[in-house]
């Protein structure tokens, strides 16, 4: 079984500097959550590119390396990056590095890069030809699928209960791969061959008779007319391959346009954000402009007051001078200028005795403009409003930065589509179509001929057993013995499907049970040939109209399934996979996750499930937690929660 | 990711030849699957594996 122990990532996507994830030994579920572009995808792809070299990129194409250095230290330009995965594997330690270095100043193209794969089992570094065989036995890539997984492409399963689909028999195909039945199929064909090889000496020699030299001719003859089939028919059966191969990427091309409209879209939408957050700018600015020529005032609002208190003292003070001026001219005059009136010997005396010495002068009356003036001063504060608008404008530049990288992240998504080639494929799926047609009817053909002349053969064969020389005896000996095992060989791959479907079956039914929110209603899953599962309900109808979330639910039921019967083990790694499930399945699915595998990476966004809720769904299988910090719009780090 | 036994492989090719073909030595059917298993995908060491099974069986199946 492999168990991965140990990844580091020095300058790939985000992780511009050496970011390191230890995984526990022990069974259990490793959490590592990230926003949205802080590179959970990257981290799935870390472990795809150091065992295939390889990285995928929405709707499975495959990304440009190129485009995977760490942008900021592009920027600087410094290209290039490394992944070392640690893992084990049949008790044994390995460590797999791999590094893409520019081979040129400023590279341009994946043309301009070297990778370096390196293997090392224990201390000693495999070389070329025993690294690619271990790397092929410890993870074949075909079947990759059900080890390191999009929730977004769980979908495909859906193929699997769809006839006449193009994906479905090569996902069938890759499940048999994981279940261990290539093995059955090579030992068949290695068989095979040897008896044809058999065959072939049991010609020579019968031909060295007289006996039976007509007989060996004849079977020579035979023989050889047989390879010819076989060979044509190998041909044809390549070109199948091809075209079924290439039907299937055009379907998945089809499929990527609209995950390209879509994306398209969000960039549209992101580039509409970006260009609110100017437009809002431009308009905060003004408003702020337009409160900064009054804001000044709210500077001189304490000199105002001072200066307006001190012109209103002086003016009091000539208001009572002016009193007191005219008091002494009445008491001079005996006469009231005021009221215009005399006054008596007895109140000039009692007004004389309220005179008080003055210092003000008539210009003192002059304050009375100013006063007015600066009574009049607006000092409102408006020191509230400008920090409202600058936080506003803050606000909205952040948008706009945020916004502006979503558009580069989804520039670089859509880089690797060409819109001026989505023309031309719905013409070339016809084209395959067509040529598939062509193709199955030269096989059933060439089939034909094949068992007649099987016929023919058998038959001589008996013939030339009458011979009976010793090297005959020999030869036929062994001829019974590998056909025989060919034979075995063959019956045990109908077997083991039939068995493994069964298994498969149950297993799938126990996990989806588990993670279905309606267990009430549904009894089990049904698997049809090409492992394809159907719902069926207790009263043995089958869900006809399945929920994408039912759908999301199957697929997890059969990745676990296929671990938990297949020969060939290993972690199961998800990125969000909870996209299309409800709160209730989700909780499900978290909780059922050791079932599926024993060892589990999941990359999730909190809004998934938070941190509270994966540690009382997980309880003491989460064996681990990371998070993806972002330090900048380009620069993520991994750091371990504690 | 090779499980060290392939026990249901193992155990369906024993069936079949102890039910149907028990005339066939079981240990050189043993030896095929063997063979593919540590030859990977590499079709010139199986069939170098198992010519040389069979060259360990036949003077024991002609003796028996």
């Amino acid at each position: 079984m492999l168990r991965l122990m140990r990844l580091e990532v020095d300058g790939f996507g985000p992780f511009a500097d050496r970011q390191v994830i230890d995984f526990p030994t022990s069974p259990g579920v490793v959490v590592i959550y990230g926003e949205n572009m802080r590179g959970k995808t990257t981290l799935l792809n870390a472990i795809r590119y150091a065992f295939f070299g390889e990285v995928l990129g929405r709707g499975s194409f495959k990304r440009q390396l190129h485009s995977i250095s760490n942008r900021e230290l592009a920027a600087d330009g410094k290209y290039g990056f490394g992944v070392t995965l640690t893992f084990s594997f049949g008790g044994e330690i390995y460590e797999l590095h791999r590094s893409c270095e520019p081979v040129v100043v400023e590279p341009a193209s994946d043309s301009d890069y070297r990778q370096e794969p390196l293997l090392k089992r224990g201390s000693a570094v495999l070389g070329p030809q025993e690294r690619d065989r271990a790397l092929a036995r410890i993870f074949p890539k075909d079947i990759s699928r059900f080890f390191l997984f999009d929730g977004e492409l769980l979908q495909e399963y859906e193929e699997l209960i769809i006839s006449e689909s193009v994906v479905g028999p090569q996902i069938s195909s890759a499940i048999e791969r994981i279940l261990g039945v290539p093995i059955l199929k090579a030992a068949r064909r290695h068989l095979t061959e040897l008896a044809d090889e058999a065959d072939k000496q049991a010609a020579a020699e019968a031909s060295r008779h007289k006996a039976t030299e007509g007989w060996g001719i004849s079977l020579n003859h035979a023989l050889q007319k047989g390879e010819e089939h076989q060979r044509e028919l190998a041909r044809l059966s390549e070109v199948q391959r091809t075209f079924s191969k290439l039907k299937g990427e055009i379907e998945a091309k089809l499929s990527a346009d609209r995950k390209y409209a879509s994306l398209l879209d969000q960039r549209d939408k992101a580039q509409s954000a970006i260009n609110e957050a100017v437009k809002g700018q431009v308009e905060t600015r003004a408003a702020l402009k337009r409160v900064m020529v009054e804001a000044w005032r709210s500077v001189l609002r304490e000199p105002v007051r001072v200066a307006r208190d001190a012109a209103q003292a002086a003016l009091q003070a000539r208001v009572e001078a002016l009193e007191q001026e005219l008091r002494a001219a009445a008491v001079d005059r005996g006469h009231c200028s005021v009221c215009d009136q005399d006054i008596s010997r007895d109140l000039r005396q009692r007004l004389a005795a309220t005179l008080r010495p003055t210092s003000t002068t008539a210009e003192g009356m002059k304050g009375v403009p100013r006063l007015r003036e600066l009574a009049s001063f607006d000092d409102a504060d408006r020191s509230g409003e400008v920090r409202h608008l600058v936080r506003r404008l803050q606000e909205l530049a952040v948008e706009e930065k945020a916004k502006g990288d979503e558009v580069h992240d989804l520039d670089s998504a859509l880089k690797d589509a060409d819109p001026a080639t989505v023309r031309s494929t719905q013409a070339t799926y016809t084209e395959v179509i067509e040529n598939l047609t062509i193709v199955k009817s030269g096989i059933a053909g060439e089939t034909e001929k094949l068992a007649t002349l099987e016929t023919s053969i058998e038959r001589l064969r008996d013939k030339i057993r009458i011979a009976r020389t010793q090297d005959l005896t020999a030869i036929e000996a062994r001829t019974r013995l590998v056909r025989g095992a060919a034979t075995v060989f063959r019956e045990a791959i109908d077997s083991y499907k039939a068995d493994l479907r069964q298994r498969v079956e149950a297993s799938a039914t126990e996990l989806f049970l588990a993670m279905s929110t309606e267990r009430t209603d549904y009894a089990r899953l049904s698997i049809n040939s090409d492992y394809g599962l159907t719902i069926l309900h207790k009263d043995g109808r089958p869900e006809e109209a399945r929920s994408a979330g039912a759908e999301h639910v199957v697929a997890l039921a059969l990745m676990g399934a296929l671990q938990r019967n297949a020969p060939l083990r290993g972690p199961i790694v998800m990125d969000s996979p909870f996209g299309r499930l409800d709160e209730g399945h989700t909780s499900n699915v978290v909780g059922a996750l050791h079932k599926m595998a024993e060892q589990v990476v999941l990359l999730i966004y909190e809004s998934e499930v938070g941190r509270g809720r994966a540690r009382s769904l997980l309880g003491p299988r989460l064996i681990a937690e990371y998070e993806l910090e972002r330090i900048s719009s380009r620069r993520t780090n991994i750091r371990k929660v504690q | 990711m090779m499980k060290s036994e392939l026990e249901d492989i193992r155990l369906i090719i024993k069936n079949i030849q102890e039910q149907r073909f028990p005339d066939l030595d079981p240990d050189f059917l043993d030896a095929v699957l063997s063979a593919e298993i540590t030859s990977g995908e590499d079709d010139e060491l199986a069939l170098r594996a198992i010519r040389a099974a069979a060259d360990r069986v036949l003077p024991k199946s002609r003796t028996s």
